[in-house]
């Protein structure tokens, strides 16, 4: 394509384009017909919210339990850490609550829906960073044979080996996290909840990391120096898969990628559903449907090259919009263009379309 | 009955196991026993509080009356004798060791048996690393002092 073909495209553009954007309220009420739906998803975020607030409690509460009671332990340094960067993505979960309902505004005419993929950015980092530190730490400890000290402990006038305490700690906070993982997971997939999903995750293979202490500080009473720092490890790489993990997830997000699947990481089958009602109107010939996620919601972009039944311009938007916005309450902000250049108008040009690209020695 | 049993049985088995457990390490507490006597390393150096060392002697005395053995001092240098203590050369140094001293990471140090409020200082005893046993030993009897004290 030569720089004239860019020229007349964007005047096309201005000739054909017809983008009706709906507020955020408006087009919700029209997206869920059915009360039941819309009732599920007003409780569905009602849970959310009591779920992020119980486990904001929960895990404040656990690290300072784990704080107080981890001693000399390395295996207990780790689950510390671990339990005090899960409450950052909780933050996240009630960040996105409170934010994504602000208006649009001049300087965010798309809305704030991203907050949450900045936070849960930014505590993926986090996680892969501290986790891989955490790893190289556990590592050394194992590799220049660091012998856990761990003496007594006065409680209620009685003393005690502090390694006890600690493996009560860790079998006592075992048993949250599952519960929580089984309650969130429902509640993320019905709204859709990115952070809420991810804490899930963490939350689920919990129990495993808190079975290696237990174990690692079993082994170390036993008289095996290595369990502390081999339990600390297997912790530290749990932290490593929950911060790598995320990291390709919310870089995705980001990087505008299709809508997925919570669980699976696959493309949604609201892509092809999209495709497969605009085809079925009466006066597409052709189209290309560009979707991405804002946060929990879906922005389409359609481009549709009619045929000769095409109607008005502001009939057939309309027509796109009732087929379109019933799929899903997630689709929230459609924008349709109507051009006899498909290619052109869908693509998204690299320097050498845009002849830009400076010549290679 | 059949199950209340068993119940009882494995509640024992637990108690008694932990009576057991931990372990030392390398064996330092096995080793003394066996060999009847306890090596103390005990520091030198002149100007060291002498009711503080006095404390310490009745501690590592207890220690030994507890385990059944005799004391054998060994004075040397401080930081030597911590030294020692990491590679394992030593089972147990009074030498007013204080909390946070630089060794704090490398070897075990007990609770603190004397707080110095004038020169915000705590002062423990130091055991040879992971040696749990002996280290929760010499936490029992500084509880004891601390509570018989009081």
């Amino acid at each position: 394509m030569n720089t004239t073909a860019v020229n007349d495209h964007k005047t096309e553009r201005k000739q054909f384009q017809i983008k009706d954007v709906l507020s955020t309220q408006s087009s919700l009420s029209q997206k869920t017909e059915d009360s039941s739906s819309k009732d599920e998803l007003k409780a569905g975020f009602k849970k959310m919210y009591r779920l992020a607030s119980w486990s904001l409690a929960y895990q404040i509460g656990a690290t300072v339990l784990i704080g107080l009671t981890m001693g000399n332990s390395q295996a207990m340094k780790t689950e510390w850490i671990e339990n005090a960067l899960a409450i950052i993505p909780i933050l996240g979960v009630m960040l996105t609550y409170n934010t994504e309902n602000k208006q649009p505004e001049k300087s965010h005419p798309f809305g704030h829906h991203r907050t949450g993929t900045i936070a849960f950015l930014a505590v993926a980092f986090a996680l892969a960073g501290v986790g891989t530190y955490l790893f190289y730490d556990s590592l050394i400890n194992l590799i220049y044979r660091e012998y856990p000290s761990i003496g007594g402990i006065t409680l209620f006038g009685y003393t005690f080996w502090h390694g006890w305490l600690m493996i009560g700690v860790m079998a006592f906070t075992a048993v949250p996290p599952i519960l929580f993982a089984r309650a969130k997971i429902p509640v993320a997939k019905l709204i859709h909840d990115k952070p809420l999903y991810a804490c899930a995750d963490m939350n689920r293979a919990n129990w495993i990391t808190n079975g290696a202490g237990v174990i690692g500080l079993g082994l170390v009473a036993y008289g095996f120096w290595w369990g502390d720092s081999l339990a600390a490890l297997l912790i530290s790489l749990d932290i490593m898969r929950d911060g790598y993990g995320n990291v390709v997830k919310s870089l995705s997000d980001v990087m505008d990628r299709h809508p997925v699947d919570l669980e699976t990481g696959q493309q949604q089958q609201i892509v092809d559903e999209v495709r497969r009602v605009l085809r079925a109107l009466p006066f597409v010939a052709d189209e290309r449907t560009l979707i991405r996620e804002h946060g929990r919601y879906l922005f389409a972009e359609i481009f549709i090259e009619p045929n000769d039944r095409m109607p008005p311009a502001v009939i057939a938007t309309r027509q796109v919009r009732e087929a379109v916005i019933p799929l899903d309450w997630r689709l929230q902000h459609v924008a349709v263009e109507f051009t006899d250049e498909l290619n052109n108008s869908a693509a998204v040009l690299t320097r050498e379309q845009l002849e830009i690209e400076p010549e290679r020695r | 009955m059949f199950k209340r049993s068993l119940v009882l049985s494995l509640l024992s088995v637990l108690i008694c196991s932990c009576a057991d457990f931990p372990r030392d390490q390398h064996g330092a507490t096995n080793r003394i026993q066996q060999s009847g006597i306890l090596i103390v390393g005990v520091s030198r150096e002149s100007g060291n509080n002498t009711s503080q060392k006095d404390r310490e002697a009745h501690l590592v005395e207890k220690v030994a009356a507890r385990l059944g053995v005799r004391i054998e001092w060994r004075a040397g240098n401080a930081h030597q004798l911590l030294q020692d203590l990491e590679e394992l050369k030593l089972p147990l140094v009074a030498a007013t060791v204080p909390c946070d001293s630089p060794f704090a990471d490398r070897i075990g140090l007990s609770k603190p048996y004397l707080k110095d409020e004038t020169r915000n200082e705590e002062y423990c005893l130091a055991v040879a690393p992971g040696e749990n046993r002996l280290l929760l030993l010499v936490d029992e009897i500084i509880a004891e002092e601390e509570s018989r004290n009081q």
